[in-house]
């Protein structure tokens, strides 16, 4: 129960949390991303202005420092110029301001070009060929002293000196010179850094030599883009390419500023890290602080709703007991405010429920016996019905199997009824064509017959034609007899004549007459000779001719003979022909008369089987029907039982609700 | 929490508009000045750059019927100072000034209170202009250097190794060493054996560049040109040339500033070469320039300025004996 309430208290506050939580993370966040973007970019920013701002107050040091040490150098210079001292007065000169400047060991030294050197006399710089020296090569090229490029004078030392011609209007070549040492430099250059781990070095761009540096080692080295240094080498390469911006590279802010006045330019360079450190350490700090925010107004809100909700204890604990279905509590109504009111009301509404609960305990009860009893019921006839269902659906199912038997065979009989009537039809257009052929073999019989009759009139003719000509034959043999009687006269006659003629030359001139007759009587015969052989040539041929003409009728007659017989044939097949068509023709009449009887009985059973099928489908509609309404009284004998069950089950719950109480 | 969103909006955006409005306020108010005057505050009235830089910004001034009022300060610091403290008070809407020392360039700026200033001729250091405030309008000087080197250089046959007499200008001058370094900063990136066998200043001056050159002989050294910082220099070492026999058209000599004696030495002959600042050009950018600050408006609409918004740069011009005959 405690666990309970505690449970429903943390979920308000869950609830203010949910809405409260976010928001003041989110916010929260914001303010931390926003001031930590803006504190990184102005730091950062700060740190490189510090940087620039310490290069230039280095750069200014150094500028000072060399241009008062130059001023220094310059004035001994001026004095000389303006002086116009003699050897022992300019030896004096330089002596006397030896020391003055503590950065300068040596002092101001000076050569003449003739080789004359003048130097202070507790200097202890060794001078030998000056105008081969390096100070006296620079000092030749100017007449304001200025700084050189750095060099290693004969002790050994880097050094790098200021020097200038001299001019006292002497017109001799003079130059002064005054040494400054790079380690000195160094202690400049180093000293003036204001920034932490920050560091400065000097390099002169007409050489690169470093003129100053942290690292001893580095003094008077040479500074190449080749440096093993990646930040070294970085910086020089910028220093070729003499870009004074600044940069970040190789893990270092740099700054780079040029020495005005000479070819020098100083580097400086502090590590991203420094600059990151405070970057880093403002995000921690601001990201502790916003956990640190977080964390209180969750504990602030916690406890503000803790103590909002406090005094509803008690009632809340009621309450909670109620919903557990414990009415024997008993409520405490002490107070007279608003809790107390309340308090009054829930024991009011217990004593109510709790009379209440009673009543409906004992009418539960009953009906949980009423409902069981009923459940029972309902469930019997659930079976019965279902049972009774199922046997329905079986009989169904059977008559449906009848049914679509029946229709089957009343689709087969249609189907034989139409096949028989196509026989039939077809089996009288059979008897028809066979009828007709018929007739054609009739007629083509008989026509046969006739072309019989015709071809035996024309053997009759041909015979009756040999016969005249065998006439003719024997009638001019006859005529050839004929002429060889009137040939044998004609000789006879001839020779007669010739006789006569030879009786008439004996006779002389009384012959003469008869002579002449004589020979018209020889050459009359020897006409009828003539004749005669001209006629029984022709006889001769006639004959050939007749004889010709004979044997083409015997031909013919033969030709005819074998027509006839081959009509004689074709006469008997078609007999046989016409014999097997009206045999035939018989048969078909019969196989129409039986068709006929078949179709009638197709036609009967296709009736019959349609009937047929109609009773069934009428039936199987009548079984569906019962199916249909078994279905529904099992369905609602389900639902019966269903209502009834779930009535018991109700009543089991109510029961059960009931006797969770207390009273 | 949703009360308190509302409140945070309505008080940000109540701010922004009070912002918005003091920023359209301040804008319209340096608009209502329109044109406005400008005040030309100078050190001094003899030089002769400025005063041709003078009438080239004149003669635009009277084109354009813009207001124009000059000073000088003599070449004091103090008067140049107060000179910019009583223009703030009478109501001009910018300064151009050519300042008396570069060094001053803070206090200027501080005694011109609100007041944009274009610089000219004299250039401050980087790190005290600010962007659209105060601005700096000139010519690029290293490009001066560079041309004088690169004419000496290709005018005596491209030599790998090189004597060469610089002649500097007054010591401080902001143009001086730029130019200085960007003669040896070709030398040295072209890869010729420089030597400088002189290098000195000489003021400006012919006379003291000559002094300089006598004192030089001394030495002994030899050389091949003498590249000056401005025209007067070279002329004067044009002059020690001739008076100590050397030719000319051996011994080179370049120049600066392109004056009138200048371009006749060059069309004469004697000087090599020598390099034009365009005063009309940068006349017409620093008013230009101080008329888009005056009105509260920015350099980038000004020809040549550059993406820092603080320097306007007009060309230099190389001069020769091919072009100067078309120069006025």
């Amino acid at each position: 129960m405690g666990n309970n309430t505690a449970r429903k208290q943390t979920k308000i506050k869950n609830k203010l949390l949910i809405f409260l939580l976010p928001a003041v993370i989110v916010t929260i966040l914001v303010l931390v991303l926003i001031s930590g973007y803006l504190s990184r970019k102005s730091l950062s920013e700060m740190a490189t202005a510090q940087l620039s701002a310490s290069i230039t107050n280095q750069a200014d040091n150094i500028e000072s420092w060399l241009n008062e040490n130059l001023q220094n150098f310059s004035t001994v210079k001026l004095l000389i110029e303006k002086t116009q001292p003699t050897a022992g007065e300019m030896q004096e000169i330089i002596d006397a301001n030896y020391g003055f400047n503590k950065y300068c060991r040596d002092g101001v030294y000076l050569a003449t070009g003739g080789g004359t050197i003048y130097q202070a006399a507790e200097s202890s710089k060794k001078i030998s060929h000056p105008t081969e020296q390096p100070w006296f090569k620079q000092g030749m090229t100017r007449v304001n002293m200025a700084y050189g490029t750095a060099y290693t004078d004969a002790n050994g030392a880097s050094i790098i000196s200021a020097s200038g011609l001299v001019d006292d209007g002497s017109g001799q070549l003079k130059v002064i010179a005054a040494d400054l040492s790079l380690d000195q430099i160094s202690i400049i250059v180093n000293s003036g850094v204001k920034m932490d781990d920050a560091a400065a070095f000097l390099v002169d761009i007409s050489d690169n030599t470093i003129l100053a540096h942290q690292d001893p080692a580095r003094v008077s080295s040479k500074l190449t883009t080749s440096d093993t240094d990646p930040m070294m080498a970085k910086v020089a390469e910028q220093l070729a390419a003499r870009k004074w911006d600044n940069l970040t590279a190789a893990g270092y802010v740099i700054a780079f500023k040029e020495i005005t006045e000479t070819d020098w330019v100083l580097v400086s360079y502090v590590p991203e890290s420094t600059i990151m450190s405070d970057v880093v350490k403002l995000t921690y700090t601001l990201a502790i602080a916003g956990v640190i925010a977080i964390v209180l107004i969750v504990l602030i809100i916690n406890f503000l709703v803790s103590r909002v909700i406090a005094p509803l204890g008690g009632i809340t604990k009621n309450i909670a007991d109620m919903t557990e279905g414990d009415f024997t509590i008993a409520v405490e109504h002490k107070t007279n405010d608003e809790i107390g009111l309340m308090s009054s009301k829930v024991s009011e509404f217990v004593e109510s429920m709790r009379k209440m609960l009673s009543s409906i305990n004992n009418e539960s009860k009953k009906l949980k016996e009423q409902s069981d009893n009923s459940d029972r019921v309902s469930k019997d006839m659930f079976e019965a019905s279902r049972a009774q269902s199922d046997a329905m659906q079986n009989l169904n199912n059977t008559v449906d199997q009848l049914a679509a038997a029946v229709g089957e065979i009343a689709n087969n009989a249609s189907t034989l009824a139409m096949v028989v009537s196509d026989t039939r039809d077809n089996s009288n257009q059979a008897n028809i064509s066979m009828k007709e052929t018929v007739e054609i073999s009739k007629k083509g019989r008989s026509d046969m017959e006739q072309v019989s009759a015709a071809m035996q009139g024309i053997k009759e003719g041909n015979d009756e034609l040999v016969k005249s000509i065998n006439e003719v034959g024997k009638a001019s043999e006859e005529i050839t007899k004929i002429v060889e009687v009137i040939g044998e006269i004609a000789d006879e006659t001839n020779l007669l004549s010739l006789n006569a003629s030879i009786e008439a030359a004996r006779a002389g001139e009384a012959g003469r007459g008869f002579a002449v007759v004589a020979s018209e009587i020889a050459k009359l015969a020897q006409n009828s000779a003539a004749s005669a052989d001209n006629i029984a040539t022709l006889i001769g041929e006639v004959h050939t001719a007749i004889k010709t003409v004979v044997s083409q009728a015997e031909i013919s007659a033969e030709s005819i003979d074998r027509n006839t017989m081959l009509i004689n044939t074709a006469v008997e097949t078609f007999d046989q022909i016409y014999q097997n068509i009206e045999k035939s023709n018989e048969l078909i009449d019969l196989m129409i008369q039986d068709v006929e009887k078949v179709d009638d009985v197709a036609t009967n059973v296709a009736a019959i089987s349609e009937e047929q099928a109609a009773s069934a489908d009428e039936i199987l509609v009548t079984s569906h029907r019962m199916v249909e309404q078994a279905n529904n009284i099992t369905q609602s004998s389900q639902e019966v039982a269903d209502n009834s069950h779930e009535l018991a089950s109700t009543s089991d719950t109510l029961t059960a609700y009931v006797q969770q109480f207390k009273i | 929490m949703s009360n308190v969103l509302k409140k945070t909006i309505v008080v940000l955006m109540v701010t922004v508009l009070m912002a918005v409005s003091v920023c359209g306020c301040g804008a319209s108010s340096a608009g209502g000045g329109g044109k406005g005057k400008i005040l030309l505050a100078l050190h001094d009235d003899t030089d002769t750059f400025l005063i041709s830089l003078v009438e080239a910004m004149q003669e635009r001034a009277n084109k354009d019927g813009i207001s124009i009022d000059i000073v000088y300060a003599g070449n004091s610091t103090d008067v140049q100072k107060q000179q910019l403290e009583d223009a703030a008070k009478a109501g001009y809407s910018a300064i151009i000034c050519r300042l008396a020392d570069a060094s001053t360039t803070l206090q200027m700026e501080a005694a011109a209170g609100d007041l944009p200033i274009v610089f000219i001729n004299n250039e401050p250091s980087e790190s005290f202009l600010k962007p659209d405030k105060y601005i700096y309008v000139g010519s690029f000087e290293q490009d001066a250097g560079r041309f004088q080197a690169e004419y000496i250089w290709n005018g005596l046959g491209k030599p790998s190794k090189l004597d060469v007499i610089l002649l500097k200008g007054d010591q401080g001058h902001s143009a001086v060493e730029p130019r200085t370094d960007a003669v040896k900063y070709f030398f040295w990136d072209n890869g010729v054996d420089l030597n400088v066998v002189f290098c000195d200043y000489a003021t400006w001056s012919d006379t003291l560049a000559y002094e300089k050159l006598d004192m030089f002989k001394l030495t002994e050294q030899h050389f091949d040109c003498i590249i000056a910082n401005n025209d007067p220099m070279a002329i004067g070492a044009i002059n020690w040339l001739k008076d100590n026999g050397y030719d000319t058209h051996q011994y080179l000599v370049a120049g600066i500033d392109a004056t009138a004696d200048g371009r006749q030495a060059v069309a004469d002959g004697d000087m090599y070469m020598t390099v034009l600042q365009d005063t009309a050009g940068q006349g017409n950018a620093a008013i230009d320039a101080a008329l888009a600050l005056g009105s509260g408006g920015s350099l980038k609409d000004v020809e040549g300025s550059t993406d820092n918004l603080k320097y306007v740069w007009v060309p230099f011009v190389p001069v020769t004996k091919d072009n100067v005959g078309s120069l006025k």
